[in-house]
């Protein structure tokens, strides 16, 4: 009934192949990280996601082509895809702090992913720092090594709440994503109605990636609401908006920060026009203007916040290793201690817990299929 | 009266989805997961077809539907049928069409990036039933729905190819020793089936939006469908897909959007815990 020992050698050998690959692999990239010139990057790069992904790793590679351009403090980065699924993410973080020895590690975009890498690296001492994920949560639940581009979600709940009230709006239906970033989001803005004097007349989750949400519409419109805000990616918002305004829905639709990206328009299509969002207020000035420009020349399309963002905290990686620190830990001290950096996004530092200093939202509209600054 | 609206056609596209996945289930007698690369595949030729070559969106459906049954039955000639051949049972192929629809998904996502797109150009014209509205392409999902549920029973009931087909769903030595070429029928029954997906992946671009990963979001209310319908039947698969659609709008309505899939499946298995042996029955159509 047992096999003869001579049977086992094709899978023994194939297992060390394997595994010694794996060794030379990790031994090479050892003797390159004695440099201490490797972070890594752990985004959403396929899946639901990806294009909030994918738009900060060009922002992360514009910056690594600019320092070595300028020769001054030349980085490396080593992306992983975490496929927005906390597991890959965590799997991801000990490949690259354990094999390529990272001190530092730029991601991720979902707030319940960036969490689950937030508590790995206070364990291991290792600087997470995100472009995109802004859920309060992460201000209290971070933890010191964690640190941020991208303002928390609270000022976009409060903005929210206080331009749906001043529009006249009391009765409120939101829709939010089942995650972490969508029921934080949904908490806060709640609040900050309630508090302003209006009411959630009605409100349901969604899964990312879903379709159809004719039933939830419906609730809403059977719920009296004078405006819909809903707390979705830009491809469930697009989708939900075409088929409200086939089901009749005339109310005002509000969305979160998310609906800038390209695929609110692209899926919703004419639907969209006249949809209003609160996001990261738009950098501006000389320096954006120069980024934009250049970025539009390596990439043939016009940068977004997250762009910026992804940019600027790669900057500030390299600022840090320019000026000595080489450790996690001396990393950290460096972020917190940091002076205002003039970023393509605006000045950059970090608060106490790891919260970006000084920024804010804008009120956008869709006007001819573009997202559009409302004037204050 | 929305509300029914909404479940006409969320089991409209459910059904097409049983349908598709029912005539490759009966005929290979295992659970092709693989099944469900037919949808965003049929999505994502219509759109290619619309944008690129400027078609109407009912010839590059049409057209998706061949492409992908095709490609469908390519692929189970090319990859699972020389896994029958060699003896392998329902839980290798099953492993190994799960394995293929993730490299083909991950493909799709390679050639076209993940982010989701909708095709456009179709009619968004409401028409109104009774208080309830629907678009142009909403009432074209129930009707085509409708239609191939009537041409699968009629094929099955009245036709030598659906006798054949039922025959190689019953007993596929016994049909070979009949004469019967059963790879043909099985690699017919996987390109219709395969087809099937492909105009649900047309008429959900059209309807609502599409990317690589809708797949699974399709299929598995089908399988449900197909299941709790027994499978053989396409009356009862008709009456299941009615049935789950309701469950989720009620689902969704009393409690909540997060309950609309815990419903489903709670009633699968509350089936599968009356009838244990409905499955693995030796004679279905008995």
């Amino acid at each position: 009934m047992f096999a003869r020992p001579t049977m086992y050698i094709p899978s023994i050998l194939a297992t060390a192949v394997c595994f010694s690959s794996v060794v030379f692999a990790s031994c090479g990239k050892n003797v390159h990280n004695d440099l201490h010139k490797t972070f890594g990057a752990i985004l959403p790069l396929t899946g639901p996601v990806a294009s909030y992904g994918e738009r900060a790793r060009k922002g992360i590679d514009l910056a690594v082509k600019d320092l070595a351009a300028a020769g001054t403090s030349p980085i490396t980065v080593v992306y992983e895809d975490d496929q927005d699924k906390t597991a890959l993410a965590v799997a991801a973080f000990q490949k690259l702090v354990d094999v390529q020895k990272a001190p530092a590690i730029l991601g991720s975009a979902s707030s319940g992913v960036t969490m689950a890498l937030a508590g790995v690296a206070n364990q291991r001492k290792v600087v997470v720092l995100s472009p995109i994920a802004s859920s309060p949560e992460l201000t209290t639940k971070g933890g010191p090594f964690f640190f941020r581009v991208a303002p928390a979600d609270d000022a976009q709940a409060e903005s929210m709440a206080k331009w749906l009230l001043a529009d006249g709006h009391k009765k409120i239906a939101v829709l939010y994503m089942a995650t972490t970033w969508g029921q934080s989001l949904f908490d806060a803005v709640g609040r900050h109605i309630t508090t302003g004097g209006g009411t959630i007349v009605a409100s349901d989750s969604i899964q990312v990636g879903e379709t159809d949400f004719r039933t939830q519409i419906e609730k809403f419109k059977q719920s009296g609401a004078d405006a819909f805000y809903i707390a979705t990616h830009g491809k469930e918002g697009g989708t939900f908006v075409k088929q409200a305004r086939e089901l009749g829905v005339t109310v005002p639709l509000y969305g979160a920060d998310v609906w800038s990206s390209p695929e609110f328009v692209a899926v919703g299509g004419g639907a969209t026009e006249g949809c209003k969002l609160i996001a990261p207020a738009k950098p501006s000035g000389p320096a954006f203007d120069a980024f934009s420009k250049h970025y539009q020349q390596v990439y043939n399309e016009a940068p977004d916040v997250y762009a910026a963002n992804a940019y600027d905290a790669t900057m500030v990686l390299a600022q840090t290793l320019a000026a000595g620190a080489k450790s996690g830990e001396a990393i950290r001290a460096s972020l917190a201690a940091m002076k205002p950096y003039a970023g393509v996004s605006g000045p950059l530092s970090f608060d106490a817990h790891g919260d970006v200093v000084g920024r804010g939202f804008d009120r956008f509209e869709i006007k001819s299929g573009k997202v559009a600054e409302i004037p204050r | 009266m929305q509300l029914v609206v909404n479940t006409a056609i969320y089991a409209a596209a459910v059904l097409l989805s049983a349908l598709g996945f029912r005539l490759v289930y009966v005929t290979g007698r295992f659970f092709h997961f693989a099944h469900a690369i037919t949808i965003p595949l049929g999505a994502y030729t219509t759109w290619l077809l619309m944008t690129s070559f400027g078609m109407p969106f009912v010839l590059a459906a049409g057209l998706a539907a061949l492409v992908t049954g095709l490609l469908g039955s390519g692929l189970f000639l090319g990859t699972l049928a020389p896994l029958l051949d060699k003896g392998a049972g329902p839980q290798v192929l099953l492993l190994a069409s799960l394995a293929i629809f993730f490299v083909a998904q991950h493909g799709l996502a390679v050639a076209f990036g993940d982010d989701a797109h909708a095709v456009t150009g179709t009619t968004a014209q409401a028409f109104e039933f009774f208080g309830g509205r629907a678009t142009g392409t909403q009432v074209a999902t129930v009707a085509v729905a409708v239609a191939c549920a009537a041409a699968v029973w009629a094929t099955e009931a009245y036709t030598r190819a659906g006798a054949q087909l039922l025959a190689v769903a019953e007993h596929a030595e016994l049909s070979r020793v009949f004469g019967i070429d059963v790879r043909r029928v099985q690699a017919i029954a996987f390109a219709a089936g395969s087809g099937l997906g492909g105009v649900l992946g047309a008429l959900i671009a059209a309807d609502q939006s599409f990317a690589p990963d809708m797949g699974f979001q399709w299929l598995l209310p089908g399988v449900v469908a197909v299941l709790l319908g027994r499978v053989w039947h396409v009356g009862y698969v008709v009456l299941a897909a009615c049935l789950v659609a309701a469950l989720r709008t009620s689902a969704i309505w009393f409690l909540g959007g997060a309950w609309q899939n815990v419903l489903i499946y709670a009633l699968l298995f509350a089936y599968f815990a009356a009838k244990p042996t409905r499955l693995a029955a030796a004679n279905p159509l008995g």
